[in-house]
């Protein structure tokens, strides 16, 4: 059933904080930095802000988690930041900041509050990233970390073959959707990676992490925040920015099978489940889409996101990215932002972020020439994914 | 290859059956005993059903075939840097769809071109991990070892 408040929750503010990796800077910083961006694009002051919404998980399993170094919820937000009284605020821990976007939305289309403040932020300190350090496991890794089978990279690794077995495909050709990706985070100031071109060569020869992954069908991590301010549409009119829009949003409650690992096994069901949630809310549909900003924390999750969305049938997500279809020019622009793969690790904020950008017009270099309705899926479709649709128009 | 120093189960009140079964060189699985629906890892409910009074360890075939598998080429979890590359890999039990349990290789063991296909069938081999537990492990059928 359509959502009957598409259209009536507005973005009107969109801030970053600089992006950096390897760093001992408290990420507070980079947190109040992104907050006051936020602000300053919308013109609001913080004492208009009441209400917050973030998904503050660690970024993996093991991560130090210092409220204030390495981790940002509500509490650092409304101690450091001089909003108004908070009247509502959400701490999430599913769902990935797309589920702090819905709860925000709600809350202002619930009257709980008026202005509300959605972030991100990722930490990213000197040493080792991920190791797995623990000498018991427990709970259902009992049955995947004696076989040193730790990792969502090796999880997402092991569904990845599977794809590429199920449907005879060769890993090369992810490398479309890799400089895709990096040709737009070259345009883009707020990209890790906006100065480091990539060629057909040296995805060629990146080095292999966990096969079928080599380094470039992975994220980048990095330290940075970003922010969004959040109001009703009709309080947004008054506001500097051009809004967009939200016209409609999915959570995936896909009752998945207990498995110790990702396996590919439903996320044709388990994703299409919550896409169709999407279109259903947003009463659009895939071909409605005039760009999509898709999951990308590993590059399959992207492949399958498109499969599972109705943007191409099961198995041809790669011949989809091919040949320029999913270029600034192409019939779907796609992480016109660099992606994960490129701007940096944030979640999907960076997503969610460069959706509002391209619908509210303020894209830039990166501007597709149509943005009135932009997908964001966000998360892998097999475990709880979600989505949003991002409108130029209530 | 040098062996890695795996971390060790928990093996609290919900898990241990499993783990005490494999110290016997038997492959346990939880089974519901009003739909017959096995899985894995154990739960306090069955998934399907819901039933919680009848799950049940049952003795599995150990015969599985493989589902995928990836080449871990750097150190993820400490204890396995100097083990790699090994290979994990998924396999499914032939009792049931859907069962999935998993497996390590040695990067040049000379069993694993036999594992690395979709459908190779698979069985259950036990290894003692010095003196703290006993791992299911799951190798290409007709391998001597």
């Amino acid at each position: 059933m359509s959502w009957a408040h598409a259209g009536k929750v507005a973005f009107v503010g969109v801030g970053f904080s600089r992006i950096e990796r390897g760093t001992d800077e408290p990420l507070g910083n980079f947190a109040e930095e992104a907050i006051a961006d936020a602000l300053a694009d919308c013109g609001l002051p913080a004492a208009a802000v009441d209400g917050l919404a973030t998904y503050p998980d660690p970024p993996y399993l093991g991560a130090a988690q210092r409220e204030g170094h390495d981790m940002i919820g509500p509490e650092y937000v409304l101690t450091h930041c001089r909003t108004g009284p908070i009247r509502w605020y959400a701490n999430l821990n599913g769902g990935m900041v797309t589920a702090a976007i819905v709860e925000a939305a709600l809350a202002l289309i619930g009257g709980a509050c008026e202005v509300a403040l959605v972030w991100r932020a990722m930490h990213h300190p000197k040493g080792t990233y991920g190791l797995r350090r623990t000498e018991v496991a427990s709970g259902p890794r009992e049955f995947s970390e004696p076989y040193g089978c730790v990792s969502p990279l090796q999880w997402h690794a092991l569904a990845y073959r599977r794809y590429l077995e199920r449907f005879g495909l060769a890993r090369e050709r992810m490398s479309a959707l890799v400089l895709n990706s990096r040709r737009f985070a070259n345009l883009n100031e707020h990209a890790f990676f906006r100065d480091r071109p990539l060629s057909e060569a040296d995805y060629a020869k990146a080095r292999m992490v966990a096969d079928p992954f080599c380094l470039l069908d992975c994220d980048i991590p990095v330290q940075a925040c970003v922010a969004l301010v959040m109001t009703t549409a009709e309080r947004a009119r008054d506001l500097r920015q051009r809004p967009a829009y939200l016209g409609g949003f999915a959570l995936n409650a896909y009752a998945r099978p207990p498995i110790a690992h990702y396996t590919l096994v439903d996320y044709l069901e388990a994703g299409g489940q919550t896409a169709s949630q999407l279109w259903s809310s947003a009463g659009l549909g895939p071909r409605d889409m005039r760009a999509a900003m898709l999951y990308d924390g590993f590059a399959p999750s992207a492949l399958y996101w498109l499969e599972s969305a109705g943007f191409c049938g099961p198995g041809e997500a790669f011949d989809f990215i091919a040949d320029g279809r999913i270029a600034a020019d192409g019939v779907l622009p796609m992480n016109t932002f660099g992606g994960a793969l490129s701007q940096g690790r944030l979640h999907g904020m960076g997503h969610a972020a460069e959706a509002v950008l391209q619908a509210s017009g303020r894209a830039g270099a990166r501007q597709v020439r149509d943005a009135s309705a932009i997908a964001v899926f966000s998360g892998s479709p097999m475990y709880r994914g979600s989505g949003l649709v991002v409108t130029s128009e209530p | 290859m040098a062996e890695p120093q795996r971390p060790r189960p928990a093996a609290d009140a919900l898990t241990a059956p499993f783990w005490d079964a494999a110290a016997r060189g038997v492959l346990v699985i939880q089974r519901c005993g009003a739909c017959g629906a096995w899985q894995h890892p154990p739960g306090a409910r069955c998934h399907r059903c819901g039933d919680s009074r009848r799950l049940e360890w049952t003795p599995a075939s150990g015969e599985a075939r493989t589902v995928a598998w990836t080449t871990t080429h750097q150190g993820l979890v400490a204890g396995f840097e100097a083990a790699v590359p090994y290979v994990n890999v998924v396999v499914e039990l032939v009792e049931q769809p859907g069962l999935y349990l998993l497996t390590d290789l040695p990067g040049d063991d000379p069993a694993l071109p036999a594992a690395l296909r979709v459908g190779a069938p698979m069985r259950a081999s036990f290894q003692r991990i010095g003196d703290a537990f006993t791992l299911p492990q799951f190798r290409p059928t007709g391998d001597a070892r």
